[in-house]
């Protein structure tokens, strides 16, 4: 008997977003309002300028700081609406104005604190990155949240800095619309991670030799590496068939002094956002390839596609989307 | 599921043509094309010469996205693989993920595409059914461009068409045709298609050395 019982699964009708969902201009418009137009969405972690600004589906999201006070709207063309914003540590959040609905707290549960435990290492900011892609933003989703194209799409890059048996050693958990995935990392990297703690003396939220991606609807992620570095991610709309991948790197230390320091934490910032650039890169081509092929068999009945054991979290997304979706406007 | 219906006269219903016997000759040699929607591959797997929609069963990626090219028919996204009758016969982590066995696999096959030659030439449809690639040029035509894509077997140096050449039109083909001298061959993208799928290729007679017995 197999050590892992029942694994793949065919949806049933209904229980994921149908194929046109990836390029009708009619479902776009659809989540603009049900999705982009409600939930709570990350905006991004204030800096010195105490704003933040954001566009997805159309939507332009403006936030300001004002000492303890946020306030901001939601432009729609000529339409505004105010936000309500809040935080979950450095990690800003706001959603269009409504009665009822989710608390953050909520929305983000059960991962509140542990996002804002890691929100602590966001220190020393690196530039913002924004990688466009031909594909719906749905499909970037699907992508981050596959634990296992790794050996495919990412043979010299992820693939070789996880635990050669990551099978074994991959920690998904999933909650609803949120989810969290540990990969232990190879010996060699932690090796690399712990050398660059040594030298920087980084911040670390958790003794962790692992890379974590914890992804909360609908479409923020935060990569971390080793307990110390964090990547927020955010997959903007921009159109039924493209969308924006935005990141920041965080390479927090404890000390970070002399010249000498200083131009190692510059040097190793650029190095990480380049290696992450690079395993981006590696996923593009095959979300734009989804992109291409998904409307390809939409006319055929029963071509569902198949899901296994380590892509549930991407069903638990389409079943989320399919509730948000049916909520009254 | 909602499903996209397509009418009769759509492209999906007509043939195209897609390249000669020669580009798909040798071993897992494939070339793909996008009729509407639909991505199309030919391809040579094991000597069998097969035509399916050319997206993943899996997660609906595109299989093969170049032009043309060599390599098996395998999925760049998570590394399926299929056989000449579409099946996926290479699943990375079946044993632990997806535990599929046989007819498990079967109702996972690539959807096939029709495919038919005339003469030498290869053309392909994305419907399964309907009428043969025959009915559909008209007899007196499919005749003519069989004799003339065996007459001019011979793969040269592109030449430009003359005024005076003969010109044939066929579905998405033209023929350029200067007799015993070249056979020009431009084969326009599909509807739908980009322009990276239009191809265009000259062709000679055969040589007098291979006419000789041997």
């Amino acid at each position: 008997m197999s050590a892992h019982p029942v694994q793949s699964i065919v949806p049933e009708t209904g229980t994921f977003l149908p194929h046109s969902h990836f390029w009708t201009g009619e479902a776009f418009v659809r989540e603009r309002e049900r999705v982009f137009g409600r939930c709570w969405l990350y905006m991004g972690v204030f800096d010195d300028t105490n704003l933040l600004t954001a566009e997805m589906a159309g939507l332009r999201f403006e936030l300001r700081r004002r000492g303890e006070a946020m306030e901001g709207v939601c432009r729609d063309g000529e339409r505004v609406r105010p936000l309500q914003i809040d935080r979950c540590g450095a990690l800003v959040f706001a959603r269009v104005a409504q009665d009822g609905g989710p608390t953050l707290a909520r929305h983000l549960a059960p991962y509140g604190d542990r996002l804002a435990m890691m929100s602590a290492n966001c220190l020393n900011p690196q530039p913002p990155v924004g990688i466009p892609f031909q594909a719906n933003w749905k499909a970037l989703v699907e992508n981050t949240m596959d634990d296992f194209h790794g050996s495919t799409v990412h043979p010299d890059t992820i693939h070789p800095a996880v635990h050669p048996d990551w099978q074994t050693n991959l920690v998904t958990e999933r909650h609803g619309a949120n989810s969290d995935s540990r990969w232990l990392l190879a010996d060699g990297t932690a090796g690399w991670w712990a050398k660059l703690d040594a030298k920087l003396r980084l911040r670390r939220f958790a003794e962790e030799s692992v890379y974590r991606h914890l992804f909360i609807f609908p479409n923020f992620y935060l990569a971390t590496f080793f307990g110390a570095t964090v990547i927020p991610h955010r997959i903007d709309p921009v159109a039924p068939d493209a969308s924006v991948l935005r990141w920041q790197l965080f390479l927090p230390t404890t000390r970070l002094e002399t010249a000498r320091e200083q131009a190692f934490h510059r040097s190793t910032a650029t190095y990480l956002i380049t290696s992450a650039s690079t395993v981006i890169a590696e996923d593009r081509p095959v979300c734009e390839a989804v992109q291409q092929g998904r409307p390809g068999i939409a006319d055929l009945p029963g071509f569902t596609g198949i899901y296994g054991r380590r892509e549930r979290r991407i069903l638990d997304f389409h079943q989320a989307m399919l509730r948000q979706l049916a909520e009254a406007a | 599921m909602q499903t996209m219906t397509i009418p009769d006269d759509a492209p999906e219903n007509r043939w195209f043509h897609l390249c000669t016997e020669d580009d798909l000759a040798g071993p897992n040699a494939f070339v793909t094309t996008r009729v509407g929607a639909v991505p199309l591959v030919a391809q040579n797997i094991k000597g069998r010469v097969v035509a399916f929609r050319n997206v993943c069963t899996h997660r609906f990626a595109v299989i093969h996205g170049e032009p043309a090219g060599c390599g098996p028919l395998r999925c760049p996204y998570h590394g399926w693989s299929f056989d000449a009758d579409g099946v996926p016969v290479g699943l990375p982590f079946n044993p632990t993920d997806f535990q599929l066995e046989a007819e498990g696999r079967r109702r996972l096959a690539l959807h096939p595409a029709s495919l038919a030659r005339c003469g030498r030439l290869v053309f392909v449809r994305v419907a399964a059914g309907g009428p043969s690639l025959e009915e559909e040029l008209g007899a007196a035509l499919f005749a003519r461009l069989a004799a003339l894509s065996d007459a001019f077997p011979r793969r040269g140096d592109a030449m430009e068409p003359e005024d005076g050449w003969e010109r044939i039109e066929a579905t998405n083909l033209r023929l350029h045709l200067a007799p015993d001298q070249a056979l020009v061959l431009h084969s326009a993208a599909p509807p739908g298609a980009g322009q990276r799928f239009s191809r265009t290729v000259t062709f000679h007679p055969a040589t007098a050395d291979a006419e000789l017995p041997a």
